[in-house]
């Protein structure tokens, strides 16, 4: 086998021995990366893309200041190389919201679930993918979905409050419907 | 989790949509073009001779394009904020193992990294003294010139070895407490960018710009003009990053290669270099009439210091004087002695010294309690201090009821039961409470320098400015909610200005609880001169008299002209030119020459429900209710975020967290082993008290809430076990191991 | 829209990505020692980050889809797991819920975004998951495949005595089901320093059968978990065998139990320590299944 140029079963290729050329989608834009394939994913976002709002803080998956989305999948950038997401979609908190500000970004606004803000990005990454499974999270659910993302400025309190409003708010929109 | 604060108006935090959105850039998020990446080389050992230091081989490695020791620091080749005795760069020796011997600077971190590994130093090693014990031997090896003792603090009152001897009651104790991670979740970094007059701006993070300026004028040889520190946002604190910790290695990369420079700490250098909280071993003894009244009080406190100076002393001053509290004890005698050791460098930390003390002294009055079979409230309320008592160094402070009002609330929430836990087959519950008496601002002797500026700018703005930093902790919320209530103004009317020393003023520190203090503060220094400037201004433009002129939403108004300004504040920012008033004043402190004395103090108490699992002897904290005493509330959602956080904060303390040192060598390096409490650890069950109430006269407003809530809650946890299973905890983080043996002791299990 | 954009390159091994097990095995024939298998890598990365050498040749599993199959063989009454399958599968996989005691073992490992990338035959193959005790006392066997052959072995000979472990391709752990399961129990604890998301201190998993007169038959008792070396407790096993619950001398299975393991010290938590709690939660799992059996409020579901 020709270890240069070849493709890989699942579409990557392999220019020579130290990179390749990733395809991946980002907050709904499409990439081209050439980049070495164990290159963390999050050295890709911030360094290369200059997607600095996913935050780096223990590099080793352990506080979660780093989790973004992929294919909708709660994941650590800080523990995804760069082969692993080939062809794959990206979500960062860059690509939460919209026009306006998602709703979980509005909740952690009105009840104050943030203070430093260098694990707010993160967390609301993570809250809306537990919302995103569970649109009526219980306590159990809030602890279970939450327990990778630290903060140590909060105490969680207005995390905690913050996830409940939404809670309570599909709560109520489910009683309506 | 609900908060059982009145809900006030709050506003949305002025930094809050770009925290959520994440498109607020950190000092350690920045590049620039042409921009190298710097590492520090550390110590190998935690006390060695350096013999020799040998950088070539790293400086011939391509893309290198620097490599500095201390032969290349054209000033003070020392830091530190009270003496400056730790080596920026070490000479001949190390003291720990987050001493720093060289720095590269890079095209990569990577190859930055590979650098480090070619530096050779060789190093003969020293006899480790990972001790204060071993430290104060007298034959020990001398860590700095004056020897090995850091600083002594005492103060002594009455005679204690007499009142002992009247005593009916006498609980004697040691306690100890572990070294703990601020672990702020932004590790400490920036970027050094050299400017063409060949000064710099250092972009990093800092609890108090000015005295980077400083400290950093003083390693480069340049003057403090030429040197701007740009010191916000901050991800996080909490006394941390007061301390110089990248920014010398950054700035003399700078000026060496002539580019920006950036150094952004991994997790693991950040644990191995940053200042933590002092381990602290107390002994106490106290003694009680009958009826718990105390009469004689006995502390010993021994810190350990680690290698450096930084703030340790005032640490030390501080738990000095908090070692009686917020009761009134006729005959004390308290010592402090602070020690260099060959670990980690300790330094300040929210609470800075109070946490240690009051978990002594409030374990000191449980036990107590118990030996004379009384309420912990009533031993308490005996020896409670009342609203004109002198502080607990016998000084002068500003009159306050905090102490009594918090008793009676958490007395109120002791007698209502939470829930009705009920003790299981394997579980038993238990309920605690504990209270605390916290200065706020530096205390006497220490420069305090205090002010602010307000000034309407060009564009129409009022624009608000302190030298003070958004480490997190809702500055930002409190400047805002205060300029629109004290000058009348709307949100959209008020621009802040801060954490840049090229275009702040001189307020201090963000520290000691004491912003809040000293916005409120200055605001009443200066909203009078201010709003007189901008009415004479308008009166003398229109001829209308000026005191039918006001300051409001959007202008200045006129009496009964109601639907709208009579004249835009952008109207006014064009013609006026004498638009600014500066405040500068020293921080309220007691008359009294007592070193360190404090003059403002905050009340805290705290009730917890804990459960004890009796086949693992795990602690969990099943709810916890503050109550704070701090005048009035600026900012609701910050004040009950300061509380909740910084209880959680000692939770950690209490149950989990331990930076333990073995042989001068951590023992954790990360968030793997270092573990700060998750959401799981947190009871959902957290309410915070708010008594808001000052004692009439006072003219010293809202205090600083950023420690207070860190205290009370480590004693009241104790409290909590003692009462689930009848043990005493006088070490933290509460061992398992240690509870089992109880559990075992007292037959709660049956096979054993 | 497309961005183009150039890095700066350091040297890194080469990937290779098969989509079935032949061409995985196929691939660490060529390369021998000189290739790794890697699946999620959770536990990988961090040991390559604290200086195991990273191989030349990774072998990526994740395209095999057949090694995250989930499936129940009604005739030899086994549930299989495709050992590429996420710690998070309990969440999503229709099979696995239907077992609790798995579901438990599985949200006790780590947190969300790691257990949505770590894999159940990392947790095993790692060495130190919490998965591996409960695998022993549930009497696990596994497929293995290495350059020779492929074989069916039982979970706790092949870690006593396999000498190739990390040459091995794990494809499947397979685990007998008991059906409408009255006569048997089976537990699962992890006790860590934090309550979660954090290595375990220690954790014990045990599973017991007994007739219809309450005589144990069968039972299997395991510790494992953070450092601790994964050990079947046979000794206690057998004092336990051919007894009924009341009979049982709790005091002498304390001793049988803290005598028997040897769990690992860390600066945090000592030996004596992990011995006690290892056997205090067994007895008291044990106990309190003992109690609803003299109870008679039994009752049954799917176990394994």
């Amino acid at each position: 086998m020709d270890i240069n140029n070849t493709v890989l079963h699942n579409g990557l290729t392999i220019k020579d021995k130290q990179t390749i050329n990733l395809n991946l989608m980002i907050n709904g834009e499409k990439y081209i990366l050439k980049t070495s394939p164990t290159e963390k994913l999050v050295n890709i976002l911030r360094d290369q893309l200059q997607l600095v709002g996913t935050k780096i803080s223990c590099g080793i998956g352990r506080c979660g200041a780093c989790s973004v989305l992929l294919d909708g999948d709660l994941v650590n950038a800080c523990l995804v190389m760069a082969y692993q997401v080939n062809g794959k979609s990206i979500t960062t908190i860059e690509g939460i919201g919209g026009v306006s500000i998602d709703e979980v970004q509005e909740a952690f606004l009105l009840e104050g679930g943030f203070q430093c803000g260098y694990c707010t990005s993160g967390m609301i990454v993570a809250v809306k993918y537990l919302l995103s499974m569970c649109p009526n999270p219980t306590e159990a659910d809030i602890k279970e979905a939450l327990s990778g993302n630290l903060c140590r400025c909060t105490g969680y309190g207005g995390i905690i409050r913050a996830v409940q409003r939404l809670a309570n708010a599909n709560n109520y929109s489910k009683d309506i419907d | 989790m609900k908060s059982k604060l009145i809900e006030k108006e709050d506003r949305i935090r002025p930094d809050g949509l770009s925290k959520v959105t994440g498109s607020l850039q950190y000092l350690t998020d920045l590049t620039f073009p042409d921009m190298l990446y710097g590492k520090v080389l550390r110590s190998k050992y935690p006390h060695a001779k350096i013999l020799s230091i040998n950088t070539e081989k790293a400086e011939a490695i391509p893309g290198v394009e620097a490599v500095l020791t201390y032969k290349d620091v054209p000033g003070m080749n020392r830091f530190g904020i009270i003496i400056p005795d730790q080596p920026v760069f070490c000479e001949d020796r190390v003291r720990y193992i987050g001493d720093a011997i060289a720095a590269v600077a890079a095209q990569s971190f990577e190859i930055a990294e590979e650098a480090l590994k070619h530096i050779e130093v060789v190093y003969e090693e020293l006899q480790i003294l990972d001790s204060p014990d071993k430290s104060l031997r007298p034959n020990a090896i001398r860590l700095h010139p004056a020897g090995n003792i850091c600083h002594r603090s005492s103060y002594q009152n009455g005679d204690v070895q007499q009142a002992f001897e009247e005593c009916v009651a006498i609980v004697e104790e040691t306690y100890e407490l572990p070294r703990q991670l601020h672990a702020y979740m932004e590790t400490e970094g920036g970027v050094v960018v050299p400017e063409e007059n060949g000064g710099i701006t250092v972009y990093a993070a800092t609890q108090h710009g000015f005295k980077d300026r400083f400290q950093i004028s003083r390693i480069l040889g340049i003057p403090e003009s030429m040197i701007r520190i740009v010191s916000n946002p901050i991800g996080g604190s909490f006394g941390g990053k007061d301390e110089q910790n990248i920014q010398p290695y950054a700035s003399l990369l700078a000026l060496a290669t002539k580019r920006p420079v950036k150094i952004h700490n991994t997790r693991q250098e950040s644990i191995r270099a940053s200042i933590k909280r002092h381990p602290m071993k107390i002994t106490v003894k106290t003694g009680t009439d009958s009826t718990g009244k105390i009469l004689a009080h006995q502390v010993k406190i021994i810190a350990d210091k680690g290698a450096y100076t930084t703030l340790g002393p005032a640490v030390l001053d501080f738990s000095v004087e908090h070692a009686a509290g917020p009761y009134i004890i006729p005959n004390i005698e308290t010592e402090g002695i602070s020690v260099y050791t060959n670990n980690g460098v300790s330094g300040e930390f929210r609470g800075f010294g109070g946490n240690q003390i009051t978990f002594a002294l409030e374990g000191q009055m449980d036990r107590l309690a118990e030996v004379l079979k009384i309420d912990p409230i009533e031993i308490r309320r005996k020896n409670l201090r009342t609203t004109t008592d002198l502080g607990p160094l016998g000084h002068r402070i500003a009159p306050t009821d905090g102490a009594s009002l918090v008793l009676e609330k958490v007395q109120k929430l002791s007698k209502q039961l939470k829930k009705d836990y009920k003790d299981s087959l394997w579980k038993r519950y238990g309920t605690g409470i504990a209270i605390t008496m916290h200065g706020g601002g530096l205390g006497f002797g220490r420069l305090d320098s205090a002010g602010g500026r307000i000034s309407l700018n060009k564009q129409g703005e009022i624009e608000i400015s302190f030298g003070f930093e958004e480490c997190g902790q809702g500055l930002l919320s409190v400047i805002e909610n205060l300029v629109i209530e004290e000058i009348g103004c709307s949100q959209q009317d008020v621009k802040i200005v801060i954490g840049d020393t090229s275009v702040v003023p001189i307020s201090g520190s963000s520290t000691a609880s004491r912003g809040t203090s000293i916005v409120w503060q200055s605001l009443q220094k200066m909203k009078g001169p201010f709003k007189e400037k901008l009415c004479k201004y308008v009166s003398d433009a229109t001829s209308i008299c000026k005191e039918e002129l006001y300051l409001g939403p959007y202008g200045i108004w006129k009496v009964g002209k109601e639907d709208g300004p009579f004249m835009t504040y952008k109207e006014c920012a064009e013609g006026i030119v004498d638009q600014t008033v500066l405040t500068s004043f020293h921080f309220p402190v007691t008359p009294d020459a007592v070193n360190g004395g404090h003059f403002l103090y905050t009340f805290g108490g705290v009730k917890v429900d804990v459960e004890v699992d009796l086949l693992s002897g795990k602690v969990k904290v099943l709810s916890i209710d503050h109550v704070i005493s701090a005048g009035p509330i600026v900012s609701p959602k910050g004040y009950i975020g300061q509380i909740e956080g910084g209880g959680v904060m000692s939770l950690g303390y209490t149950l989990l967290e331990d930076m333990k040192m073995i042989n001068g060598q951590y023992a954790t390096t990360n968030f793997d082993s270092y573990l700060i409490p998750n959401i799981v650890d947190v009871p959902f069950d957290t309410n915070v008290f708010a008594i808001e109430d000052l004692v009439e006269g006072d003219s010293y407003g809202p205090r600083g809430v950023g420690e207070i809530g860190t205290i009370a809650i480590i004693p009241a946890v104790v409290k909590a076990v003692h009462d689930a299973i009848g043990c005493w905890v006088s070490k933290l983080p509460i061992s398992s191991e240690e509870i089992l043996e109880n559990i075992e002791s007292k037959g709660m299990l049956t096979w054993i | 829209m497309v961005n183009q954009i150039e890095p700066s390159i350091t040297s890194s091994p080469i990937i290779w990505v098969p989509s079935t097990i032949e061409e995985a095995i196929e691939l660490k024939r060529k390369f021998g020692s000189k290739a790794e298998f890697v699946s999620g890598s959770t536990l990988l990365q961090l040991q390559w980050m604290n200086g195991r050498k990273i191989p030349e040749n990774i072998i990526s599993l994740e395209q095999i889809s057949k090694l995250k199959e989930v499936q129940i063989d009604e005739d030899k009454k086994t549930l299989s797991i495709g050992a590429s399958s996420q710690l998070s599968s309990y969440k999503t996989d229709r099979l696995l819920k239907n077992f609790p005691i798995i579901c438990e073992a599985l949200k006790s490992i780590a947190a969300p975004a790691v257990r949505n990338r770590g894999t159940i035959g990392g947790n095993i193959m790692g060495g130190v998951g919490d998965l591996i005790p409960l695998f022993l006392a549930l009497k696990a066997k596994l497929l293995v495949h290495d350059e020779k052959e492929s074989e069916l072995v039982d979970f706790w000979e092949w870690l006593q005595h396999s000498q190739r472990k990390n040459q091995t391709l794990l494809s499947t752990i397979h685990l007998p089901i008991i059906k409408e399961c009255a006569n048997s129990y089976s537990f699962y604890k992890k006790i860590g320093r934090r309550e979660t998301f954090t290595a375990a201190i220690l954790t014990v998993s045990g599973s017991i059968r007994w007739d219809d007169h309450g005589v144990i038959e069968e039972a299997k008792l395991a510790l494992g978990g953070g450092d601790n070396k994964p050990f079947l407790l046979e000794n206690t096993e057998h004092k336990m065998i051919g007894k009924k619950g009341e009979e049982i001398d709790w005091k002498s299975v304390f001793e049988s139990i803290t005598s028997e393991i040897a769990p690992a010290d860390d600066a945090f938590v000592s030996v004596d320590y992990r011995k006690k709690v290892a056997a205090n939660l067994m007895i008291a799992a044990l106990q309190s299944k003992f109690t609803v059996i003299s109870n008679g409020k039994e009752e049954s579901s799917y176990e394994v």
